[in-house]
């Protein structure tokens, strides 16, 4: 069917969604300020001592300690380069901030639409796209947890992760679904060592996840891959690798705790408006869709999810499992001290809560196409515009609502 | 015929689901070895005295304690001369996080031992036991006595056992859709019901209690039960270790059927924390499957009964009642409602020669029994409306068939709860209770403004409805905005005439469901004239005041705005169907805007507790303390030892629940007495043990049973409670209806089932 003039294609419109959702992630930056909470005050210090000091690569014991905050004591400060050389020659904090994130948001959207469309490719011939991918994208973005991270924990590691986690979705998908590629091998390489230099806990969680991908797509040739990012990442785990087998930590010295207590309980994944304990539920978007997936399994009885859909809701499940204050991270505190010590630097078990609703993003964008396979293309549509409102109306509700809880921060 | 069906399967027969039930037979097995193992108890010597005006904290009394898994009572002596001055608890850092569950108990100068449950799930040898002391009084701590029970092992048992079912269920349910088919719609109905109560019951799902301001009184009337139930009471009269230890009569006066559930799930071991929520999620599924039921009978459209069971189940309203304010009693009387207005409609709108007609009368009779069996006041605002749906149809109501249906549904509702109403008329008539000393409560400043109806995005709050703040902050106290929508589109069609076209035969049901709706939602605003009304009618001040707040109406408007918005889509599906998806649309956004919006923040903003062992919130909170004899000072209540008279001399004291035996003597030749720690309601009767013969019962100090003793008694005297004849008797006849109504229904379902075939 030929295109009429003035007539946007389902593509076009799609990419305006995802446009649409990267705004409203976007709308905290545009305050003229940075909203104070969480743990912003960390990231400054860190930006301001490696704009000071020079090209420093992990942050250093006296600037935790000013700043009173360990969560990112082994992650490196490579992805701060950038932004530190910038406000060294501007001297706007302020504007450094609003930038980097500003950066973060729109690659995430980039990286999200990459990697959707790797997971949810058109069919060859067919007329538009079935909008999993699209869906895909604004579920991931938008997801609550993600904004989380960026804002309200203002937790700027684990943000520059989030960034990074899709990229390297994208470049694995490209190794396991295609053909031996030593191009796709490298990429898949340089993401992985890019997250392993922003946030290691992450960058261990996903290696782990490849791992298990390798074992169940039988596919050997992607674990050069891994291996190439854990090389690559090497320099960005030495503090890690000091901190865990070398005995304490190697300039200072903070606490080893327990974790458990810090987990999710199980009624909080499905919160949408309003969490406690920095625990974000799924939203609003993300249960409908996976609401979708479950009532094609129980009532339709059809519509078997494909094997990379099913693998990342097992994923999933595992994750978010590992979030539960139930998992017994104490039991693993005591089988050694390394391990003490790695799962002290977990710091929160949510923090695979987080990586579970990533993982649900793709099932649950996979439903929207079961859905017209099943019920055909209107219910498909219906459920689509319903996650994609509640997925983009739920995010501007939260950025919202952050930036009228917050006060500005005072320098 | 299922049953064959079932059988016909043959789905034990299968590899996988003998497996399973060789690991669950195996699992039961072992639990059940670990229940019949001897009990095990561990004895520690030791002494501390606590220097009065010193506060301390965690004080470690006993510590480097070697325990298996398991449930134990901790019992610690002890003297004091301060009530509630010191908390003793149990603590452990080398147990995994949630590997002991505990909340340690209170002292009290008249105990000498404390006795409370602890629950550990990991083996420790590192257990401590520690007190908190306030500085008050003198407090001197001694030996420990760590006794284990059973109820580690039959919790677990009775977790496997769930399981195992919900398992077969599963399997059953798998085997019977391959072999048979189960229509679509079913699946779709028990899918979408499965999400509505999911959805209802997220805040119950956390390992915590939300704390409502009615929380602690609910929980001690599950306690109540569970502790009448181990004292030998069945069905339970008095809860014997409320008001501290004295029988509190709170289950004569506010009946605790459904709570029977909890209270065997703590026997069995639960938590106090797991029971109360696993009471609530059962409470949200029955709710949305009653829900269901009523409004797809009413409408004849499965979809339609789903949205109005969603509309229902997760209405503000519900939410405000159940876990706002933790109002158990009103919030378990919801479950109820739409069986009332089903049973109603059906009387009223089916006609006398319709088959159908027959068992009109059983949704009328379930719906008052719940009432009755739930909440009094409800039950007086359901009465209330079957009034004026009886004047509204007055007509009908004469006609033979219809009057014999109402009176069938009421009397068949009395007498499946006459066990119950017998106490409660002969307590209220008898008992001087201070609850019928309450009639100078005005309530109309506690109503709501206009706008707080059409509110949509209601958030916790933290105001009670009291008329002084606005509503700034204030709790949410509405119906939502959506229902009122809803109301405003019947009423709009109706005027319009719209109606006249509709051939459905509820049309005039609907009709007087809109005007009772808006009579209702009237009545619970602050312009409603109540204190008029109280001034006005002596008569009626008692029930006004008993009202407690006029938000009370706002159930039964739920209900029937709900109802109304049933009619609006069945009407718009029937005649416009762009309509009918803009109403659908309606119906998504108040469920997904308003209602989980209030969900999610009662979820997350809401204090909350956990609470393991009862002794952990204590044995005196009363709550307005209705239902205490008139002229008891509550402040006076604590925990007790038996106060002779004079001359006078006690032995071997010995109380357990609302029984106690001591043996004493009058050395004086004037007659004297004895005061237990037991509040004298009708019922207590005194035995001298040795000849048999009854002693006097009086009112001793502040309420309290005082045994007479004749000059120069000296022997073994039993108090107890016992129920009177004619209260075994209703008990009797409820019985019998029950078992009468089962096998009315169950050949009810036979001949429907033989009439398909």
């Amino acid at each position: 069917m030929a295109r009429r003039e003035g007539q946007i294609t389902k593509r076009e419109q799609e990419r305006w969604l995802c446009a649409a959702a990267a705004i409203a992630a976007m709308l905290p930056v545009s305050c003229h300020y940075i909203m104070s909470g969480g743990i912003v005050a960390e990231w400054i210090a860190r930006l301001r001592e490696v704009a000071l000091m020079g090209a420093r690569l992990f942050p250093t014991a006296e600037i935790l300690e000013e700043c009173g905050i360990w969560d990112n004591a082994v992650n490196s400060n490579l992805w701060f380069w950038l932004p530190a050389l910038f406000y060294r020659a501007s001297g706007r904090i302020v504007l450094t901030y609003r930038i980097y994130q500003s950066v973060l948001q729109l690659l995430t959207v980039f990286g999200a639409y990459l990697f959707f469309h790797r997971m949810f490719p058109d069919e060859p011939g067919s007329q538009g796209s079935s909008g999993a991918a699209c869906l895909g994208t604004i579920l991931y973005l938008t997801c609550p947890y993600r904004l989380y991270v960026c804002y309200d924990w203002a937790n700027l590691s684990e943000a520059t992760a989030w960034m990074l986690l899709p990229f390297c979705g994208w470049a694995a998908a490209g190794v396991f679904c295609q053909k031996r590629d030593w191009r796709k091998g490298v990429l898949l390489a340089l993401a992985l060592a890019g997250l392993g230099y922003a946030h290691v806990i992450l960058f261990l969680a996903l290696v782990g996840i490849l791992i298990l991908a390798v074992l169940y797509f039988r596919r050997p040739f992607p674990l050069a891959g891994v291996i190439g990012g854990i090389v690559l990442a090497a320099p960005g785990l030495r503090r890690l690798a000091e901190y865990l087998f070398l005995g304490g930590f190697p300039e200072g010295d903070f606490l080893v705790r327990t974790v458990m207590q810090d987990g999710y309980r199980f009624g909080q994944f499905f919160s949408s408006y309003a969490f406690r304990e920095g625990h974000p539920g799924l939203g609003l978007g993300m249960i409908l869709c996976l609401t979708a997936c479950l009532w094609i399994a129980f009532v339709e009885g059809g519509g078997k999810a494909g094997r990379q859909e099913r693998f990342f809701a097992g994923v999933s499940a595992l994750f978010l499992l590992m979030s539960l204050r139930y998992f017994p991270w104490d039991f693993l505190q005591r089988a050694g001290t390394w391990l003490l010590k790695l799962v002290t630097l977990v710091g929160t078990p949510a923090v695979f809560a987080g990586l579970g609703y990533a993982a649900l993003c793709v099932p649950a964008a996979g439903a929207a196409s079961r859905l017209a396979g099943q019920r055909g293309k209107k219910a498909a549509n219906v459920l689509f515009w319903a996650a994609v409102i509640a997925g983009i109306g739920l995010c501007v509700y939260y950025c919202n609502m952050l930036t009228y809880d917050r006060a500005p921060m005072e320098f | 015929m299922l049953i064959y069906r079932i059988r016909a399967l043959k789905w034990w027969k299968s590899r996988p689901v003998v497996c399973f039930t060789a690991g669950l037979f195996l699992l039961c097995s072992f639990w059940a070895a670990q229940i019949l193992r001897p009990l095990r108890e561990y004895h520690l010597e030791g002494q501390y005295r606590f220097e009065t005006g010193s506060s301390t904290q965690n004080t470690v009394l006993y510590e480097g304690i070697s325990l298996p898994p398991g449930t134990y009572r901790i019992r610690l002596e002890y003297q004091t001369d301060t009530d509630l001055s010191a908390v003793c608890k149990v603590k452990d850092g080398t147990v995994y996080f949630g590997g002991l569950l505990s909340n340690g108990e209170h002292l009290y100068r008249n105990l000498d031992c404390t006795g409370y449950t602890m629950w550990l799930l990991e083996g420790t040898d590192g257990l401590q036991v520690t007190m908190d002391y306030g500085g008050k009084g003198a407090l001197r701590t001694g030996s420990l006595t760590i006794r284990e029970t059973r109820e580690l092992w039959t919790m677990l048992l009775t977790v496997t056992l769930f399981l195992g079912l919900a398992v077969y269920a599963a399997v059953i349910w798998r085997c019977y859709d391959r072999e048979y088919g189960i229509p679509r719609e079913k699946k779709q109905v028990v899918f979408w019901l499965a999400v509505i109560s999911m959805a209802a019951s997220v805040p119950y799902l956390c390992g915590y209690t939300i704390t409502g301001a009615d929380l602690t009184y609910h929980l001690q009337r599950i306690e109540g039960v569970k502790d009448g139930l181990l004292g030998g009471q069945f069905p339970v009269r008095l809860e014997p270790r409320w008001a501290f230890d004295h029988g509190y009569a709170n289950a004569i006066f506010y009946c605790n059927s459904l709570l029977y559930l909890p209270a065997i799930l703590r026997l069995l071991g639960f938590t106090v924390n797991a029971s109360y929520n696993v009471y609530c999620v059962t409470l949200n599924i029955a709710t949305a499957w009653i829900a269901y039921y009523c409004f797809a009978g009413i409408f004849k459209k499965p979809r339609i009964g789903l949205i109005c069971s969603a509309l229902y189940t997760l209405s503000i309203n519900r939410t405000y009642k159940l876990i706002v304010t933790s109002a158990v009693g009103e919030g378990s009387a919801m479950t109820f409602l739409p069986l009332i207005l089903y049973g109603l409609y059906r009387i009223f709108t089916e006609a006398p020669e319709e088959k159908d007609d027959r068992g009109a009368w059983m949704p009328l009779m379930f719906g008052f029994a719940g009432l009755m069996q739930t909440h009094v006041l409800t039950c007086e605002i359901t009465a209330f409306v079957t009034l004026l749906f009886c004047l509204a149809f007055i007509r009908r109501v004469f006609r033979r068939r219809t009057f014999l249906a109402l009176v069938r549904g009421a009397v068949s509702a009395v007498l499946i709860s006459l066990w119950f109403l017998v106490p409660f008329l002969d307590y209220y008539l008898t008992q001087d209770v201070h609850i019928k000393h309450v009639s100078a409560r005005t309530i109309q400043d506690r109503g709501l403004y206009w706008a707080q109806l059409a509110f949509h995005f209601w958030t916790t709050g933290i105001n009670a409805p009291s008329g002084e703040g606005g509503m700034q902050y204030s709790h949410p106290v509405g119906i939502g905005l959506v229902l009122i929508m809803g109301l405003a589109l019947f009423l709009i069609l109706w005027f319009s005439g719209a109606f006249r076209q509709s051939v459905w035969k509820g049309m005039t049901f609907a009709k007087v469901t809109a005007l009772s709706g808006v009579l209702l939602l009237c009545m619970s605003l602050n312009t409603f004239p109540w204190d008029r009304i109280q001034s006005l009618y002596p008569a009626a001040a008692a029930l006004v005041s008993s009202l407690q707040f006029p938000n009370r109406f706002l159930g039964w408007g739920t209900v029937c705005l709900v109802m109304i918005f049933g009619c609006c889509l069945w009407y718009l599906e029937e005649k416009n169907v762009q309509w009918y998806r803009m109403a659908l649309l309606l119906a998504f956004l108040g469920l997904t805007t308003s209602d989980l919006y209030l969900l999610d923040f009662v979820n997350s903003d809401q204090d909350y507790f956990e609470l393991y062992n009862e002794e952990g919130m204590g044995f005196g909170y009363l709550s307005g303390a209705e239902y205490l004899l008139q002229g008891t000072d509550e402040r006076r209540l604590t925990f007790e030892k038996p106060v002779p008279g004079e001359h006078v001399e006690l032995y071997d004291y010995e109380k357990n629940g609302l029984r106690a035996e001591l043996r004493c003597a009058n050395r004086s030749e004037e007659e004297s007495f004895v005061d237990l720690p037991l509040l004298l309601y009708k019922g207590y009767r005194a035995v001298d043990l040795d000849t048999g013969q009854r002693l006097p019962v009086l009112f001793g100090d502040n309420n309290k049973v005082r045994v007479q003793l004749p000059a120069g008694f000296e022997g073994a005297v039993q108090v107890r409670f016992v129920s009177p004849l004619y209260w075994r008797i209703s008990e009797g006849i409820s019985a019998i209806t029950v078992l009468i109504m089962l096998v009315y229904i169950c050949g009810k379902g036979k001949k429907e089932q033989n009439g398909k075939a």
